[in-house]
């Protein structure tokens, strides 16, 4: 249960993070926080921030299943990531994200495959500099 | 079966040797009572039918293959009919386990290596290697004070 909950807090504080690093890339690429933030209401913008954070925890609380270890590696990669993409998905299509045209639907499952690489990147970086600590300490052991 | 005791002063420890035609179920429970004993810290492993007397330092891993208990040692492997746990209890702190299967001896940690799963992969400095589960890694980190 512990467990569970670390993954709450974690998808939370990532969601916001995301949110939040999206605001200021996307207000300096529109030209300012006003011309960008402008195009929507505050309700609005809140329900953005919480389908990030439904985004995030998508991602975060599947990755428990890494903790069953009686299922093979490549199966419990593939229910991770596919449980995250298609949280992406579904959250994108109510949230009225994506357009619906075939062009808009196939840019969108390339952006959930992006996010999923993405994470994915963070996560096995993450995993690298984990690993360069424990074996400077077992070097100097 | 006759049993004899030799004195012999210059012996620092008890030593006891089995004479036998071929090892039976008695061999087998005697030599499992010695290794019990408080007096000893060593283990018996098999190789066919040799049974074979190890210092805990020769051993590199002991792993869980198929229900059978496998010994690595630097080059050589042997079979136990002992249980992980056993094995954990009698070989002592200076080794740890790294997963349900697995048990490593510190001392011949050669590095760790991330994999695309998300997990760790230890390996040992004769080259055997093995997954480091979520579960057992906070215990190795914090063993190496990280």
């Amino acid at each position: 249960m512990k467990k569970v909950f670390e993954k709450i807090e974690y998808g939370v504080a990532m969601g916001c993070f995301g949110f939040v690093a999206m605001l200021f890339i996307a207000s300096a690429v529109a030209g300012g926080a006003n011309v960008f933030m402008g195009q929507r209401t505050g309700e609005e913008w809140l329900q953005v921030a919480a389908c990030f954070i439904i985004i995030a925890l998508g991602y975060s609380v599947s990755s428990l299943i890494y903790e069953l270890e009686s299922f093979a590696i490549s199966l419990r990669v593939l229910f991770h990531m596919t449980i995250g993409g298609v949280v992406f998905l579904l959250t994108s299509y109510f949230a009225g994200w994506i357009g619906e045209n075939f062009g808009a639907v196939m840019m969108y499952i390339l952006i959930a495959l992006g996010i999923t690489a993405a994470f994915w990147g963070v996560l096995v970086l993450g995993l690298k500099m984990q690993a360069d600590k424990i074996n400077k300490k077992i070097d100097s052991k | 079966m006759r049993v004899e005791i030799k004195m012999q002063a210059e012996l620092s420890e008890p030593c006891a040797v089995i004479y036998a035609g071929e090892i039976t179920e008695e061999i087998r429970r005697i030599v499992s009572f010695i290794e019990n004993s408080n007096c000893t810290n060593f283990v018996t492993v098999n190789e066919e039918d040799r049974i074979y007397v190890l210092q805990p330092d020769e051993i590199y891993m002991v792993r869980v293959e198929n229900e059978k208990t496998i010994v690595y040692c630097e080059a050589q492997k042997y079979s136990s009919g002992r249980r992980l746990y056993e094995f954990e209890t009698l070989l002592g702190s200076s080794f740890m386990r790294i997963s349900k299967s697995t048990l490593v001896n510190l001392k011949y940690l050669a590095c760790v290596e991330p994999s695309f799963s998300g997990t760790m992969l230890l390996v040992l400095k004769n080259g055997c290697k093995d997954y480091i589960s979520r579960k057992y890694l906070p215990n190795l980190k914090k063993y190496l004070g990280i």
